[in-house]
């Protein structure tokens, strides 16, 4: 038994168009990804009792991919209003982040580190939960993960 | 005495082109940032990260209350984004609000895009209180060799 699923290359581009008194600014960046073997991608409701919308861990199931093999995530907020509170985890600590109506968020690695109220560096670990708290009311929201 | 710049607005897009096993995943996210009149554009060398694990940091941009060397107008703050150009080393990304850091490691020809700067860190999940970013800082994640990064900044 072997899998049918070739893995293929990610290519993921931020383009910035403004130009500002004659001169244009900003650019076009790629970062391409290869040996992108497995996908989810979803549109999911948000409320306000703070759910989890994807996990990282040892394997995939249920709501999680494998945390090893992360190559890229994406989530947006498709609400015309309210603002998501994102809430990154890795273990130890959470960082937040105000994710407003129409805002992205991405992701091109999964190690991070967040300490309250001091300037040490700890020590970077992987993201293992991934949240999305709607402020005001339920906010639909797009995310889009690819691994290995 | 009147400014001559005209504000205009940024268009941000974010595309992904991801094809598997013959189903087409990804999208193409845009976001509009009305009426900005102020950007910083700059490609800067980041030196290695020092002895001990985070000894140095370089300062990128400092989020102020008035435009200054290094400075933007935090209030005004509409789009960040930074961006790798290493193709070996890792870039450490440091962010600050005043209280807490957010450290987040950038790989060679990566990114990394804010589009709010509020921000909240701690080690539990309960309690958020968002500040806004004052400081956004890097080191190169190699004791060894600097990286070089770009970043442009937009505001009102």
């Amino acid at each position: 038994m072997a899998t049918t699923v070739t893995p293929t290359i990610l290519s993921v581009s931020i383009t910035e168009s403004y130009i500002l008194n004659g001169v244009e600014y900003g650019g076009t960046k790629t970062k391409t990804y290869t040996s992108s073997g497995k996908v989810l991608q979803r549109i999911m409701v948000a409320k306000t009792d703070n759910p989890a919308i994807i996990d990282f861990g040892a394997n995939d199931k249920l709501g999680q991919v494998i945390a090893a093999d992360f190559q890229y995530f994406r989530v947006t907020n498709l609400d015309d209003t309210n603002f998501i509170t994102l809430m990154l985890f890795n273990g130890a600590d959470s960082f937040f982040y105000k994710l407003k109506a129409g805002d992205t968020l991405l992701l091109m690695d999964n190690e991070m580190d967040a300490i309250a109220s001091s300037a040490s560096f700890g020590a970077f670990a992987d993201i293992t939960r991934i949240k999305a708290d709607a402020d005001t009311a339920e906010c639909a929201v797009e995310f889009f993960a690819v691994t290995t | 005495m009147a400014t001559t710049i005209t504000a205009v607005d940024l268009s941000v897009s974010i595309t992904e082109t991801y094809s598997l096993n013959n189903i087409q995943y990804g999208n193409t996210s845009t976001k509009s940032f009305g009426d900005n009149s102020k950007v910083e554009q700059r490609i800067m060398e980041i030196p290695t990260k020092g002895g001990g694990e985070g000894t140095t940091w370089t300062g990128i941009l400092d989020l102020d209350t008035a435009d200054a060397a290094g400075h933007i107008i935090k209030a005004d703050f509409k789009y960040f984004r930074v961006t790798n150009l290493d193709d070996t080393e890792n870039f450490n990304l440091r962010l600050y609000n005043g209280v807490d850091y957010l450290i987040l490691s950038i790989l060679p020809s990566a990114s990394f895009v804010l589009m709010d700067a509020s921000v909240d860190a701690t080690t539990t999940d309960i309690g958020v209180t968002f500040a806004d970013i004052t400081k956004i800082q890097g080191q190169s994640d190699s004791a060894s060799a600097g990286v070089e990064i770009e970043f442009v900044a937009v505001t009102v």
